[in-house]
Parts: C-alpha cells; structure tokens; sequence
C-alpha cells in the first residue's frame, strides 16, 4: 500500500530580522537592517499510511507547526519532496485542501461575530457541500460533541473549551481525510480534553481519518497515539510507538513504595533515590541489571513496606530526556 | 462542475458580508445624518461662491448643488481603508485559515471588497438620495439615457472600488501593520476623486493629471455623466478609462498576491 503522506527531506528556512538595541539602533535599523536565517527545518523525512493516528511532539520553535503548515499547504518549503492523497499540497492547493481539515489550537476558523451555526453553513457554501450530506454530518457531529446548545451564540461569547469544540466540528464538516490538529488541547480544563480526546479516537476509528496530532500535552499523546514523531531542531530525532521511544531512552523503571515510617535505607548499585514524600519513596532502577527483590529485601530489611508499584517512568521524563539531547542546530 | 457550483463559495462570502453590516444599524443611522449635516454645508460653501459672483464657472449652481449631494450619498464607494477583519486576520495570524479554504484567495478578497462597498453604499444612498432630491435641491439625472449610462458608470466605480481596496489588502500581507498607505492612499483619492472639490473646478494643468488616475471614476465620472456633462463618445471613453484601470489593479494585486503566499511566514504557535 502506498502511503498517504510522504514527506522527503522538507526543508524551511525563515529571514529574522535582528532586532537592535536602543533608541540608536532602532534608527539604524532604518537604513540597514541585518537578518539572520533560522532552520525550521533540517530535512525531514517520514510517511504515513491511511487510518494512523500520530502524535508529532517536539519542544518549541522545534518546527512542528511548520511541518503542518507545509503539509495543509500554507506554506511553501525551500526544497524537499511533499506528496499528500498524490497531490503536492502548496501546488494544488485549491483541490488538495477539500481533502484535508485544520485545527489551530491558538486560533479560530470561525466567524467571531457570527452565531456558530452561521459559520457552519457558511462553511457549507464555501466547501460546497451538498445540504443533505451536511445535515446528516451536523447531526452526528452535534450529537457526539454536544455542542447544540452553542449553535446560536455568537463565537466571541463561546469559553475556550466550547469554541474548541465547534472549530473541531468545522475542520470535519466536509468530511477530510486527513486531520490536522495543532495543540488542540491548548488552555483546555481536564473534561474538554477528555471530551476532544474521545472524539478524536472515534473519527480516527470509526471514519478512518488519518490524525496529525501536535501537542506538548503527553496525556494527549498517551491516550491517542499509537505511534510518536518527536522533532527537534529542526530533525526527527524519534520515530516509533510510544514503547518504542520508551526503550530507546532508557531501560530503567520507577518503583514507588511506601513505608511505615520515614527512615533511611540503603539502596543497592544500580538504583537511586529520585524523591521522597513523607512515608512515599520514588526509587528508579534498571531491571536487566537489578531484580525487584533485592531493593525490596533491602528495605524489608529497614521497616515495613506498606504498598509498593512499580511502572514505567512518566513519558514527561521520556520526553524531557530526548529533548535535552537535542543538538543546536538552528543557527 | 457547473458553473453555478463553482461560484457558490464565492456568494457565502458576501452573505456573510450582508449579515455583519445588517448587526450595525445604528452606525448606518448615524453614519447618513453625519452625511446630510456635511452636504448642508458645502452646499452653504458653494453657494456662497456662486452668490459673490466669481467669474465663469463652468457648472451651473443647481448642478453643483446635485453634484455635491450625489457624492454625500455616494461616500461609502470610497476606498478608504484596508478591510478591519483581515488587517486583523494578517496581525493575528488567523489569515492562514484563507489558505486552507477551496477557493482563490484573490478573488475571494475581491469578492469580499465587492460586497463591502456595494452593500453599504446600497444602504446609505437610497434614503440621502431620497431626502436630498425632495428637500434639498439634488436634480433627477439629465435625460433616461444618462441615468442609465450613470447607473453603468455606478457599477464600474464599484468594482474599481473593490480593486484598490484589494490591493491594498494584499499590501498588508507585506507590511503587516499597513498605517502608512492607509493613510496615503485616502488622502489621494479624496482629492483626486471629486470628492472635496468638484475635478472641473481644478485649476486645467492639475486636471489633466487627475484625469489620467483612476480615482475620478469613483465620484466625478458617474457624477458627471448624471449631469449629462458629456457627449456619448466621452462617456464610452469614461467607461475605457475605468475598465483599463480596473484590469490593471486586479492584474497587479493578483501579481503581489501570488508573491505573498509563495514567501509567506507565519510566526508562533
């Protein structure tokens, strides 16, 4: 099966205008202004077959939303293959955008002074959608992001969580194949994550729409990604499932127990303390080299164990740990 | 796809038009008497001219009269200012969602400027136009011919209109902030249009200048032909002149919006 995105090598380079100091410099500035160049990226490679949902992560200006906007067709790299559905977005941009949906966490595609459903019909027009494949789409989609009581209130009176919702419900309106969602879960509370999560899952599963999913939440990424691309400077430094990442960073687990009484204990070669609350202790080890008894005996040996778990490390310490590996490539 | 099909998206875009201008009811009230009140004295103006008997005027008191009127209620043609919402749409970022919409962003903006000068220009005129030829000495066009020649003089002023306003849309997506041409770009069609002073009462050197740019087709042109001031080969010669200049602007904001998308940076988040 051929891919349905194939991304070669894309490279993109941005003029930054160097900013002056001083009252002197901005009337230098005038005259000769100097720029630096930055690489927002440094030929990036990947593909992805139909029906996958990816989480595309990196820190920031690691050139993630560049990627995306490459991808919808907003922006033109500097060189590099870009191969979409067979089309190359920034070229056929007009028919490839038909087949594709856009959310910007940080910014809405609706109209800010028009009721919500004003924009959606809008939306209709724009996209041409026939009135009966509309209808059946709102119905659907009114009823799974429940969002019909806020269908005749004007966008700027919407919270952030609700219009997050609609501006979601819009980018699917025409029925895209492929979805892309920059940190839709940005300045979101915890139920409308929830909520925009399940939806997610259910498009990709149900309609199979291929998700591109950038975000800094990894709770996002753990509960929708079966596979993570992490960027940096401009590089993909990972690519793989989230096990996969996991064991490329580090072998080592955490064991979290918790005691009877607070005291001091020794820890055998191989493991060390990360922190401690009170009677809870956070003890990371690396299993191929230490077995779980022999901290245990080692405690059992001080007091009382209470409870004891024993898990992965957070994917936040995963993340962090690639992240801090990233060379400075960008100037 | 049809033809009908294909300029569907374009239509939403001036529906969208009329409903936000529709929310503004109370700025269009306000917006027409501000008009009337500024017609009643340049009206005072002229005629004060004309009663201290200055030499040969080459139009007559009641058609300066009917010319200024016809410009109060003919203001909202004039292509005063970059379009608000994509100044903010460039400042913010939020331009990007134009691109991510199946149509030509030239001409969606193109149709948008349409809708954003005929709708308010058709509210506006029709009730000055009404209380300025009852009470207040606007005439009736010369003869049918010249209303209807006026009318078509009407639509081009609209659609050049339309095609400075783009392009100076399109001028954003370089600056970004866009103060200085939209402080330029009103002052020289103020003047150059007809709009402070009626072009025929320009000193001759001056006039052959103005009549070369295209901001005469927006107020003096209709104006004139309304009055009958011309002969048909003039007016045809009218229309030429509007239509070349037309082209012209829709070819060159065409032009830079083609270079603009090709470099565009979007920064941040």
């Amino acid at each position: 099966m051929t891919p349905q995105i194939e991304v070669e090598n894309l490279r993109k380079t941005f003029r930054i205008a160097e900013p002056t100091h001083g009252t002197l410099g901005a009337i230098k500035g005038l005259v000769s202004r100097k720029y630096r160049t930055h690489n927002a990226l440094n030929g990036i490679s990947f593909s992805l077959q139909k029906g996958e949902l990816v989480g595309y992560i990196g820190p920031n200006g690691a050139g993630k939303s560049t990627t995306v906007k490459i991808l919808s067709g907003i922006l033109v790299p500097e060189s590099g293959r870009c191969k979409v559905m067979g089309l190359v977005p920034w070229e056929d941009r007009k028919k490839y955008v038909r087949k594709i949906g856009v959310v910007f966490g940080q910014r809405t595609q609706l109209w800010w002074d028009l009721p919500v459903m004003e924009s959606f019909e809008l939306l209709k027009n724009i996209y041409s959608i026939p009135s009966h494949a509309f209808k059946v789409r709102m119905d659907e989609m009114i009823h799974l992001m429940e969002i019909e009581p806020l269908l005749g209130t004007p966008v700027r009176q919407l919270s952030l969580g609700q219009r997050m919702r609609c501006d979601l419900v819009a980018s699917l309106l025409h029925n895209p194949e492929i979805l892309f969602l920059d940190e839709p879960t940005i300045g979101l509370d915890a139920l409308s994550k929830q909520s925009l999560r399940n939806f997610v899952l259910r498009i990709n599963r149900d309609n199979g729409v291929t998700v591109i999913l950038t975000t800094h939440d990894m709770d996002d990424i753990e509960a929708l990604c079966q596979r993570v691309i992490v960027i940096g400077g401009g590089c993909i430094l990972s690519d793989g499932t989230l096990t996969q990442l996991r064991k490329r960073v580090a072998q080592e687990k955490w064991m979290i127990v918790e005691l009877q009484e607070s005291v001091d204990f020794p820890l055998p070669e191989g493991s060390r303390l990360l922190r401690n609350e009170g009677k809870q202790y956070w003890i990371e080890f690396d299993p191929d080299v230490l077995p779980v008894t022999e901290i245990i005996s080692c405690i059992a040996s001080r007091t009382t164990l209470v409870d004891i778990l024993i898990q992965d490390p957070p994917i936040e310490e995963i993340i962090a740990h690639i992240y801090r590996e990233i060379p400075n490539v960008s100037q | 796809m049809s033809r009908n099909r294909y300029m569907v998206p374009y239509l939403a875009l001036i529906g969208a038009r009329l409903r936000l201008e529709t929310q503004y009811r109370a700025a269009a009230i306000f917006g027409m008497c501000t008009q009337i009140f500024w017609g009643l004295v340049r009206v005072a103006i002229f005629t004060a001219f004309y009663k201290a008997g200055t030499a040969h005027l080459s139009m007559t008191l009641a058609q300066t009269v009917t010319y200024l009127w016809l410009v109060q209620a003919f203001i909202r043609i004039m292509p005063w200012n970059v379009d608000p919402e994509i100044r903010a749409m460039v400042h913010q970022g939020t331009v990007v969602y134009e691109l991510l919409r199946p149509v030509d962003l030239f001409w969606a903006w193109y149709i948008r400027a349409l809708a954003g000068h005929s709708i308010p220009t058709a509210m506006r005129s029709a009730p000055i136009f009404l209380v300025a030829s009852l009470f207040l000495g606007l005439q009736l066009p010369y003869s049918i011919v010249t209303g209807f020649e006026w009318f078509i003089a009407l639509i081009l002023a609209i659609l050049l209109a339309a095609a400075i306003t783009t392009l100076l849309n399109v001028s954003l997506l370089f600056t970004i902030v866009g103060d200085g041409i939209q402080r330029v770009v009103p002052a020289i069609s103020n003047f150059a249009s007809g709009m402070l002073i009626p072009l025929t009462f320009l000193p001759l050197p001056l006039q052959s200048f103005i009549d070369f740019l295209p901001f005469r087709d927006l107020i003096d042109t209709p104006v004139r032909i309304y009055l009958g001031l011309t002969t048909e080969t003039q007016t045809l010669f009218l229309y030429i002149h509007a239509l070349i200049w037309i082209a012209l602007l829709i070819f060159t904001g065409r032009s830079l919006m083609r270079i603009a998308v090709s470099r565009f940076e979007v920064q941040g988040g």
